[in-house]
């Protein structure tokens, strides 16, 4: 082999040695650094799955914030409904009300008016009785008797009624 | 010889402060290669033979083996090359948000060179991350090459790391240029002189700095080849050691006796990438340093 010039007892040697040192490295060096990387890898993939779920997770509650959003303005927007129906409902009501109350006091007054209508005629009559009596008597009080006198009143007071 | 292979060993052990003795004792080595011309190279230096080397010596006369034979060093870094972009390129075929096994891989990578890159040179240096990460995973992965039976790490040779380093250079004093203005940038090399005596001292400073600044391609690239090629030595010329020591059998194999030295040349290959790479990013942090203070 040396008289080749080439050294294959070295290669030979060399190979060994090299076969040797990828075992050893193989048994003691190569897990420990399999690990880091694959520590590294899980490590990048359990960020990126994190960072997924918290963004899912904010769009959910940004999806919810949005539908409660719209439920307080659909709710706002009835609610207002309800209250301008409500106010039409009073405000007719208390139109009802009034007419109710005037046509009451017309009532009111057209009833006390013809009682005062009543009670004036009545008084009315006593006066003029009154009055007819004293007119009468002065014009006639020596002329005719009692009896006579009672007559022409009664008669008096008759018309009087009729009309 | 031996001497000297015995001094590469240590350059294995060296500390960064060593390393610039090392790679005095390597370019000694070199040099003392260079005398003995590449024959004697190719016969005695401890290194196992790559896959271009065996071509060559079943397909002497192939014109293809010829050229890739004689641009060794550029066919080993196409490779690596070749095989980032196959990898770069599974990764980014399929990408998705939780990524796949190669996509989280690179993710990985780039992550933690991109991180290293922003803590040492702050936000504005994030358009270096592309040309300095790229450095790393390719230097790393040239120093790892030559662990492979039959490759070769490119960054075992001078030309390789010089070529690096003379880009990375190039780059930061462009960068400087840029950034500062021409002006700026000689008032940078001239050591920003405020006082009377600082401008008095340009005469001195300036030399200084011009020399400081071509001695980091310097630096970069034999620290880097110094390593890597002591580390594949040393892999070789214990292999060696176990084919002699079974070479009774007379059977062309031998004990793994570099097998414990394997773990410690992935050690290296991984901590000289890294100090090239980081070292770039603090040149460039110097510049961008500069800037900053002067705004």
């Amino acid at each position: 082999m040396e008289a080749l010039g080439l050294k294959w007892d070295l290669i030979v040697t060399q190979i060994i040695g090299f076969v040797l040192a990828l075992w050893i490295l193989k048994a003691f060096a190569w897990k420990p650094l399999l690990k880091m990387l694959d520590d590294r890898r899980k490590k990048i993939a359990g960020d990126i799955d994190d960072a997924e779920k918290i963004k899912a997770e904010a769009g959910k509650i940004l999806d919810e914030y949005h539908a409660k959003l719209r439920d307080i303005e659909v709710e706002a927007r009835s609610k207002i409904q309800d209250a301008i129906s409500e106010g039409n409902r009073i405000a007719v009501e208390i139109r009802e009300n009034a007419r109710d109350e005037a046509r009451e006091i017309v009532e009111k007054s057209r009833e006390e008016l013809s009682r005062d209508i009543a009670r004036a005629r009545v008084e009315l009559r006593d006066d003029m009785v009154g009055m007819a009596i004293k007119a009468a008597e002065k014009i006639i009080s020596a002329k005719l008797d009692e009896a006579e006198q009672k007559r022409l009143l009664e008669n008096f007071l008759r018309e009087v009624d009729k009309t | 010889m031996n001497g000297l292979w015995l001094k590469s060993l240590s350059l294995i052990t060296t500390t960064e402060h060593e390393t610039h003795q090392a790679a005095d004792t390597l370019v000694a080595a070199a040099g003392h290669v260079a005398e003995h011309g590449g024959e004697h190279v190719a016969e005695h230096a401890p290194e196992f033979p790559n896959i271009v080397e065996i071509l060559h010596h079943y397909f002497p006369d192939s014109v293809f083996v010829q050229l890739i034979s004689d641009y060794m060093i550029v066919f080993f870094s196409l490779i690596v090359g070749l095989f980032l972009s196959l990898l770069a390129y599974a990764g980014y075929r399929k990408r998705s948000m939780i990524p796949g096994p190669a996509q989280n891989l690179m993710e990985w990578v780039v992550e933690s060179l991109s991180d290293m890159v922003i803590t040492l040179l702050g936000e504005q240096g994030r358009k270096y991350i592309p040309f300095i990460g790229s450095l790393f995973i390719y230097i790393f992965s040239m120093n790892m090459l030559g662990l492979i039976p039959g490759m070769f790490s490119s960054t075992a040779k001078l030309n390789t790391t010089l070529a690096l380093a003379l880009c990375v250079f190039l780059y930061v004093q462009w960068s400087g240029i840029r950034n500062l203005g021409i002006l700026g940038y000689f008032y940078h090399l001239a050591g920003s002189p405020k006082s009377t005596v600082e401008w008095c001292l340009v005469p001195l400073n300036l030399p200084l700095h011009v020399i400081g600044e071509l001695s980091k391609p310097v630096s970069l690239s034999l620290r880097l080849f110094g390593n890597i090629s002591g580390e594949d030595m040393l892999l070789a010329i214990f292999a060696g050691l176990g084919v002699t020591i079974l070479s009774f059998t007379h059977l062309p194999i031998g004990l793994p006796l570099q097998l414990p030295f394997i773990f410690l040349a992935i050690l290296t290959s991984f901590v000289q990438a890294l100090v090239f790479t980081l070292l770039t990013t603090i040149y460039f942090s110097l510049m961008t340093h500069h800037e900053e203070e002067h705004s």
